[in-house]
Formats: C-alpha cells, sequence, structure tokens
C-alpha cells in the first residue's frame, strides 16, 4: 500500500496534516560537502598511516634508548676493563716474580754458590755456639775435622737435619 | 558530474578499484548526500548535527565499501550506517549529560533555538509528538512517513521482520494521532 493511502487508512486526522518539517539547511551546505568528507578522508588515512606505523616506530625508539643505554655505561667499562686487566696482568707478575724468587732461592740452594759463600762465612765456632745442631751431629763434625766432610757433602746433606726457621732466624 | 548517469553498481565497481576509488566514492555521496541528511536530520535534529552524523556516516561508508554485499540495495545499506551512526550519536549524548525530567521541553527549546529551523506551530508539534515514541519506533514512522520508504527496504535497514514493522508504524501512528488531537 502507499504510504500516503495508508495513514488516511491508520490515521484520518494525521493525513491531513502538512507533509513537512521546516528545517531549514545553511546556502550552498551540498556543494561543497563531497569535498569536505573527502578531506576528511585524507586527514583520516594520514592518520591511519601514522597509527599503523606507529608500533614499529615506537620500537625503534625503545631499541635506540636501549642501545643508548648500553652505550652510556661503555666508558665505564672501558676503565673497569683496563682496571681488571691491570689486576690480572699485577697478578700474574707478581706470582711470577714471587715463584721466580723461590725457584731462585730453590736453584741457590742446589747451585749454591751463594750457600758456599754464607757457609764458608760461617765458622765452626759459630756453629758450636749455635743451638741447631745437635750434639750428636757436631760429634760427627768433630770426627770429620777435615773439611772435606762439610763441603763434599750436598747442600741437602749438610741440612737435612737443620730446622729451616732456626736457619731463617740466623741468617 | 552527472550521478544520475551512474547505477548504483557502476558506482560501487568504481569504488573498489584503488585507481578510481575516489571518483566512485564522490559520485555516491553526490547522489545519496541530500536523502541522507534528512534522515539524519529528523533524527538528531540540529544541523550541526546532522553535518557531523553524517560525515562520520560516509567516512564509516568509505572505509567498509568493500564489505558492501549486492544483495542488498546501495540505498538501504548506507541508510542502515546513518541510523547506527545517528544512534551512536544519541548514546554518545546521553553518557555525556544525565537525562533532566523536562527532558521533552528542552528537545523542543533546541529545536526552536535552532537558527536552522523556521517550523510553524503545527511542524513543533508534530516533531514534539514524534520525539516522545521510543527510539527505534521513531526511526520507524519518520522512514515510511517522511521517506516513505517501502516496508521490505526498511526491513533490510532494521533488520526486523515487515510485520513487526508494520505493527510497529501503525502504533506509532497512532500514538501521534493522539498526542495531536488532544493538543488542538
Amino acid at each position: 500500500m502507499n504510504p500516503r493511502e495508508e495513514i488516511k487508512d491508520i490515521a484520518p486526522k494525521l493525513s491531513l496534516w502538512k507533509y513537512g518539517e521546516g528545517y531549514k539547511i545553511p546556502d550552498g551546505y551540498f556543494e561543497g560537502l563531497s569535498d569536505r568528507i573527502c578531506e576528511r578522508v585524507e586527514e583520516d588515512e594520514k592518520l591511519d598511516k601514522y597509527f599503523s606505523a606507529l608500533p614499529d616506530e615506537v620500537m625503534q625508539k625503545i631499541k635506540q634508548e636501549q642501545k643508548g643505554k648500553v652505550m652510556s655505561i661503555r666508558p665505564f667499562l672501558k676503565y673497569a676493563v683496563a682496571a681488571a686487566f691491570f689486576m690480572i696482568m699485577g697478578t700474574l707478575v707478581w706470582n711470577n716474580v714471587d715463584s721466580e724468587f723461590a725457584s731462585d732461592q730453590t736453584v741457590s740452594l742446589e747451585d749454591s754458590e751463594e750457600l758456599n759463600y754464607i757457609i764458608e762465612a760461617i765458622s765452626l765456632e759459630d756453629i758450636f755456639d749455635t743451638e741447631f745442631i745437635d750434639d750428636e751431629t757436631f760429634e760427627e763434625i768433630l770426627v770429620n775435622e777435615d773439611d772435606e766432610f762439610i763441603f763434599n757433602n750436598s747442600t741437602e746433606e749438610l741440612l737435612y737435619e737443620v730446622d729451616d726457621e732456626l736457619l731463617e732466624e740466623f741468617l | 558530474m552527472d550521478t544520475v548517469s551512474y547505477s548504483d553498481d557502476q558506482i560501487i565497481k568504481l569504488c573498489n578499484e584503488s585507481t578510481t576509488r575516489e571518483k566512485g566514492f564522490r559520485l555516491l555521496m553526490t547522489k545519496y548526500q541530500e536523502r541522507l541528511y534528512w534522515h539524519i536530520r529528523r533524527m538528531v535534529k540540529t544541523h550541526e548535527d546532522t553535518d557531523d552524523v553524517l560525515q562520520n556516516t560516509f567516512v564509516k561508508v568509505y572505509r567498509n565499501i568493500a564489505k558492501y554485499r549486492s544483495e542488498a540495495k546501495l540505498y538501504t545499506w548506507l541508510y542502515k550506517i546513518a541510523t547506527n551512526e545517528s544512534l551512536n550519536h544519541f548514546r554518545k549524548i546521553e553518557r555525556n549529560k544525565a537525562i533532566s525530567i523536562d527532558d521533552e521541553k528542552s528537545k523542543i527549546y533546541d529545536l526552536k533555538s535552532d537558527v536552522y529551523f523556521d517550523g510553524n506551530v503545527a511542524q513543533v508539534k508534530l516533531a514534539s509528538a514524534i520525539d516522545t515514541l521510543p527510539e527505534k519506533q521513531k526511526i520507524v514512522f519518520n522512514l515510511r512517513y517522511y521517506d516513505e520508504m517501502p516496508y521490505k527496504d526498511m526491513s533490510e535497514v532494521l533488520s526486523t521482520s515487515v510485520g513487526a514493522l508494520k505493527a510497529s508504524y501503525h502504533l506509532a501512528v497512532k500514538k501521534i494521532e493522539n498526542i495531536i488531537s488532544n493538543e488542538s
């Protein structure tokens, strides 16, 4: 059924009312409407592009910042590494010197040029006066009065019965 | 631009090609802008709000044109979007301000204070009577009374059966006639 006929049928009084609403529109409104909407669509598309690119840009920025933080501790890291290097080197050198010194001592004891000098410097009287040789040893020494006993035996043989601490104290 | 010579199918085809999208969209707007404007204006009343809702409607159409299926008429699809945008507009307003007891009076006051309204006493009465209808009934009344839309097309716009729409329109018309008869 036609809407005009229908309204007459349903509401005869209303059908007598004039159609028309009293609304007005600004002059030329529809002429510029499509341009305005196209501009808005363009703006929206720019925004869409901006928002679709935004997560990547944010992530890139976060990564750059993190990289920056790593960069900022690098100068300190450089000094820390340098300090650690010198400490390690220092420790190694010190240990080396120490062990060289220790081995030198061993060698010198074995090769005994220095020891010979020391032993030569010690007179029998000195030995006699000291407490680090026990009576038996002293008797042996007395039995072998010639110096061969002392100087023909190895240093280790000579010193095996001598207390290290007492020897150090003596020296 | 002669929009009359372009069928809906041709416009849609132009809209779906990236190289002719803007041309097709401009044709679509020029062809349907006035009908959609008045459909929205009857719902939201003021020109400024109508302009806002109409622009939102076309932006939404542009974004969703690829989803349009030719099983429905193009103009009913456009009306559907315009109707939804108008309802969204109301919901936004309702969220922003509490509804006062003299809401009906304020609606008439808004209508009278609108510089783009110069209706006579009868038109103000009719507008105020339509405003008393529930939202969906109001839309049904406007589509049938002013747009003279067939029930089948209204059914596509509102996703409601033809029988329910006929009953709704019948009730709306009776209510409005009662209001007008009592006031005069």
